[in-house]
């Protein structure tokens, strides 16, 4: 793969763009053009297909029950089947879609947002702030995510808000960890001392110096998390926690489709297929934009997780 | 080394504590036990006497005093759902799940070098190229899914394997399988990584040009440097295999840490409740700790830090 | 002459063994797995009521003084040879000659006595809590009189007294010197009690002693898998001989898959204390509003078959006719008219409520459930399913009903094999039971004179008390239960309507 220098003579930014490395990298690259094209799907179906479909999705027509796949003679919505209750799977996917994307979006915006602020702040004062943050973090890190969703999501009552609240709060001292250790070692570094020797506040420092640099990894290792709070919902949901009907997710379906695995596959086969590639797409984007990060190690554009934990405490 | 050693082991008891304290007053919310053990319209004597041989009739301050008075001496009270100490249904069960794991790691972290070695050595070429997608693809399915689609094939159409429980050898096939599907992925990934930078190093091409084979260059130089990252992660993906021994608990009926906690939940059983997580808690601590001092000794400038 | 004589004694031997059972089932040293749906919690005598513990222990480990026939639904003696009211609130038992305990001790009326006092709870037995007590709401108290005698003193006329026995369970006490459940059973039924590992299996094993004959299978290992298509698997693959609680999707159309109903039905209970449900037209209107001819054959299969009653056809107050003639079917048009009268006369009939039910509360209950739901919306009514699991459920079923609980629609599924309405309607329909929603001061009065009535008449005076409650729509039914057993390859075991509380392993035959 050569990089090319961008021309000189640009008629216009879309021009530019599409000339600069970023974007040759991208369509040099099927796997991430088909994993944006799948991820941009997704969300198309899940805000603006969705509540066209919602009451479609949930209609009951117990006539329809177990309707096979990929045939068309009954309309196009049951071209992949129909569930137990005769609801057509191709729209109970779409509208599952959005519950998936939501959850994904807000529960990894939460705990990001959360980690990264705290993450900074923690990283640059230090001290017993800092010991306590880290503390609480650990706390929330020892038990396995799952577990403690079990818990707390058993008490409250099952609803898209309260998965998304214990989602994002489980996950947030991935972030709070990278945030702060990058944060420490960056607050080292010369301009920084130079910025606290001409005066500038701390907050000053924290906004303008510290956070815009430990911006890309956090932005990466939120691409990363999509991917796995898509699969801890889908857990969550799968084990018949979290949400209840007519509220409805991929990991769900997957759920109701498990007692007809001889009789009906295509109940829990297709929403399983579909976790995998949304997953996987939000993987392989995520591992594209650390290659564009760091071009030195970029060989197809993926390249090994950073490593984690070693220079703790 | 021994005050770093000591002060992690209490950083990780302060971690401890503070998860068990979460863990009790998080338990209590989800109700009492009560209603599980009695029939409907017992008489309000006999609940009461239920209440005050469990301590529950207590207000919740002075229980929790109790509590940590307790578990200070390493009581953890009687399950009231099994009948027998907390802690010993806790520990009892703990081994399977250690087991599994411990297998599943082996197996992951195996054959995470063998494809990861592979895959650095083959850079760009098609070898590297399946092993990454597969790895992606892998790290990118949920445990449960796997799990299904394991019993779908093996289990019922082809007949080869059991669908659930411990008996036989063969039942263990795909509860590891599934618990270590996720991970060898991602240590796939890790190896392949740290590879690279390790054989594009000036010094094993220094060891190239003089004239070492690939494979000892690899084998001898390469893996060696390539173990830390690896190390460092397995720390996560410990923590990660016990949601995933969760949920082959609950697919496959097997035997676990996962099962006893599901149940306890069900069941409102607070003291077997709190046992597990302090036995799983304890356990995970445990483990980063070692992972750790290994680091620590591998590589001296982190101790120093 | 020796061998002669020795092959006359194993002549005489097998013939004495073949003669005690039928000819075809001699004991076998055979094992068997049951595959079972929920985990059984207690090993205790007088916890044998709800049906993971019974399907285990009761008529293997345990048994009873008296019995309910599996045939005629009648109650039959057991471990008491025969009873006689004496006076107006006492009984005398005359108990079975013979009959040894699985650790040797010999079974007598003064362990019968002490398992009846310990089952009711009270002073010397605070904080067991057993879960049979419920059986016998008002106290009774039991005296040997001698070895093989029993005398009962009942608090208030109680026609069916023997009837209540049948639940008492007979376990030796001897060894629990203090209140404590009992860990190791030791009771007189055909099968010992080995070990039991939580959450993995209980194991028991052929008793030879036993006063009925040995049975013919030797071991038997009871494990629980939550999943039905697990169970079912699991049979088919060999790794289990008897899988219960099978659902209809894997129900095979041979004679492998046995049926059996055990008078249990599927129920709706409206709160009629709150809005929408205080008018009985609105409740009427949820009858009428389920399709149960379509959506029971669809969804239940086997397993169902659309009802309107709240009890079984075994049980005393089952109306015979009432399907014919009064039951509410499916009539959409007539729902929507009964909400508008409702509506026209002030009640709020959009208010919302909720239906409140168990993902296990029966085999592909989640869907019924859900489609139940979407009939309640056809008719515009605005209704939420909150599931839950079964504590939680149990708050819901109980008293008290604080007000700022919303109105709630319980979905159950209620069992009754005694052919005795007084364990279903005092404790669901009366106005003080712990689990009624529903307080009629007609029914009340029915009920409390069929307490102490007997026979056709006692039968008669339910009926009435039914025939009230299904018009008030006070309980609606939407199906009668059949259940469902999958058996292995060479087994044979013939269900009947006890089997949802008791798998007499002694009733198992497996062909060589």
């Amino acid at each position: 793969m050569v990089l090319q220098s961008t021309p000189i003579v640009a008629s216009s930014r879309i021009t530019r763009w599409r000339a600069s490395p970023k974007w040759q990298m991208f369509t040099s690259s099927p796997l991430a053009v088909a994993s944006t094209a799948w991820l941009i799907f997704v969300v198309v179906l899940a805000f603006v297909v969705a509540p066209l479909v919602v009451d479609q999705a949930n209609h009951q027509t117990i006539a329809m029950r177990f309707y096979a796949p990929f045939r068309l003679d009954k309309g196009f919505e049951f071209f992949l089947g129909a569930d137990s209750l005769g609801r057509p799977i191709m729209l109970q996917l779409i509208v599952g879609a959005r519950t998936s994307v939501l959850i994904a979006i807000f529960a990894v915006s939460i705990s990001a947002a959360t980690g990264y602020a705290v993450g900074v702040v923690s990283g640059y004062f230090g001290g017993w702030v800092d010991n306590i943050l880290l503390r609480l973090a650990d706390i929330i890190h020892t038990v396995p995510s799952l577990l403690m969703a079990l818990v707390v999501l058993f008490i409250l009552q099952p609803s898209i808000f309260n998965l998304i609240i214990v989602l994002g709060i489980t996950r947030i001292p991935v972030y709070l960890r990278t945030s702060r250790t990058q944060t420490m070692e960056v607050r080292e570094r010369m301009f920084v001392e130079v910025s606290k020797a001409i005066g500038a506040s701390n907050w000053r420092i924290i906004t303008r110096d510290i956070a815009p640099l430990v911006f890309p990894t956090i932005r990466t290792l939120a691409m990363l998390e999509v991917s796995a709070v898509i699969l801890s919902a889908a857990s969550l949901t799968f084990l018949g926690i979290g949400l209840q009907r007519p509220d409805v997710d991929w990991g769900m379906m997957v759920s109701d489709g498990r007692a007809y695995l001889k009789s009906a596959w295509f109940v829990a086969v297709f929403p399983g297929i579909v976790i995998v590639l949304t997953a996987l797409s939000a993987n392989i984007l995520s591992n594209w934009l650390r290659a564009v990060e760091d071009p030195a190690q970029s060989t197809l554009f993926f390249r090994a997780k950073k490593k984690k934990g070693a220079a703790e405490e | 080394m021994y005050t770093y050693l000591g002060r992690r082991l209490l950083s990780g008891f302060i971690t401890l504590l503070g998860v068990v304290v979460v863990v009790f007053f998080m338990s209590r919310l989800t109700g009492s036990p009560i209603d599980l053990f009695f029939p409907e319209g017992a008489e309000p004597a006999q609940i009461d006497a239920f209440n005050k041989a469990y301590g529950l009739d207590k207000p919740l301050a002075q229980q929790f005093g109790i509590f940590l008075l307790n578990v200070g001496q390493g009581d953890f009270g009687t399950s009231i759902w099994q009948q027998r100490p907390a802690m010993e249904a806790a520990l009892s069960e703990m081994p399977m799940t250690l087991l599994l794991a411990a297998i599943a790691m082996t197996i992951s972290i195996l054959v995470a070098l063998i494809l990861g070695s592979l895959a650095a050595v083959y850079r760009f070429r098609a070898v590297d190229r399946t092993i990454t997608i597969l790895s992606l693809m892998t790290s990118s399915m949920p445990h449960f899914w796997f799990a299904l689609v394991g019993i779908l094939i093996f289990a019922v159409q082809l007949r080869v394997l059991p669908t659930s429980g411990s008996n036989s050898w063969l039942s263990w096939i795909l509860p590891i399988a599934t618990v270590s599907i996720g991970p060898i992925g991602v240590l796939t990934q890790v190896v392949r990584g740290a590879m690279i930078d390790v054989l594009s190093s000036g010094y094993v091409r220094n060891a190239r040009a003089r004239g070492f084979s690939a494979r000892r260059v690899v084998y001898r130089h390469a893996l060696r440097n390539a173990a830390l990252p690896i190390i460092s992660v397995a720390g996560d993906i410990a923590a990660g295999m016990v949601n995933g021994a969760v949920i082959v608990s609950v697919v496959f009926a097997f035997p676990g840490i996962g099962r006893l906690i599901v149940g306890a939940i069900l069941n409102r059983d607070y003291p077997v409740l709190e046992a597990s997580v302090v036995v799983v808690g304890v356990s995970i601590i445990l483990l980063n700790l070692l992972i750790d001092i290994i680091c620590s000794i591998v590589d001296p400038r982190i101790r120093l830090n | 002459m020796r061998g002669f004589i020795s092959s006359m004694i194993t002549v005489a031997s097998v013939a004495t063994m073949t003669t005690a059972l039928p000819a075809w089932a001699a004991t076998s040293d055979k094992a068997i797995t049951v595959v079972l749906a929920v985990e059984l919690d207690s090993l205790d005598p007088c916890d044998t009521q709800p049906a993971q513990n019974a399907n285990v222990v009761r008529g293997n480990v345990f048994e009873s003084l008296t019995h309910v026939s599996p045939t005629s639904g009648k109650i039959e003696p057991l471990l008491a040879e025969s009873w006689k009211q004496t006076s107006d609130k006492e009984w005398e038992f005359k108990l079975k000659k013979g009959v040894k305990f699985h650790d040797g001790t010999d079974f007598n009326a003064a362990a019968a006595a002490a398992n009846i006092m310990r089952t009711q709870g009270g002073p010397n037995y605070a904080g067991i809590a057993c879960l049979n007590s419920g059986q016998i709401p008002d106290p009774v108290k039991a005296e040997a009189v001698d070895d093989l005698t029993l005398k009962v003193m009942t608090s208030v006329v109680d026609p069916i007294l023997p009837l209540r026995l049948s639940y008492v369970d007979i376990g030796d006490l001897a060894s629990q010197s203090k209140p404590a459940k009992v860990l190791n059973p030791v009771g007189t039924g055909p099968y010992r009690f080995v070990s039991r590992k939580q959450g993995d299996a209980v194991k028991l094993t052929r008793f030879d002693r036993y006063w009925g004959g040995a049975p013919q299978i030797k071991d038997v290992t009871y494990i629980v898998r939550k999943e039905a298509t697990v169970r079912a698997s699991m049979v088919e693959t060999g790794e289990a001989q008897i899988a219960l609680s099978i659902q209809a999707q894997d129900a095979t159309d041979d004679d492998r898959t046995v049926t059996f109903k055990d008078n249990r039905i599927f129920v709706m209970r409206p709160m009629t204390f709150k809005e929408p449900f205080k008018d009985p037209r609105v409740r009427q209107a949820l009858s009428y509003a389920v399709d149960r001819d379509t959506i029971v054959p669809a969804i239940l299969g086997v397993t169902g078959a659309p009802y309107y009653q709240m009890l079984g056809p075994q049980v005393n107050a089952y109306i015979p006719d009432y399907d014919e003639k009064s039951a509410m079917k499916y009539d959409p048009a007539k729902a929507k008219e009964l909400i508008a009268a409702a509506k026209a006369d002030g009640h709020p009939v959009d208010t919302p409520f909720d239906i409140i039910t168990r993902p296990d509360i029966l085999p592909d209950g989640g869907e019924l459930v859900q489609a139940i739901a979407q009939n309640l919306k056809e008719i515009g009514l605005n209704v939420n399913i909150r599931s839950m699991e079964n504590t939680a459920w149990r708050e819901f079923l109980r008293q008290p009903f604080p007000p700022e609980q919303p109105p709630t629609l319980q979905m159950i599924s209620h069992d009754n094999t005694s052919g005795d309405a007084s364990f279903s309607f005092p404790k669901y329909i009366t106005c003080k039971g712990i689990n009624s929603a529903i307080c009629n001061p007609e029914i009340d009065k029915l009920i409390a004179e069929a307490e102490v009535a007997s026979g056709e008449k006692r039968a008669e005076l339910y009926r009435k008390a039914a025939g009230i409650l299904y018009q008030q729509a006070g309980f609606i039914g939407i199906a009668e239960q059949i259940r469902l057993i999958m058996l292995g390859e060479g087994v044979e075991y013939k269900a009947n309507p006890l089997s949802g509380l008791e798998i007499k392993i002694a009733d198992v035959r497996l062909k060589d």
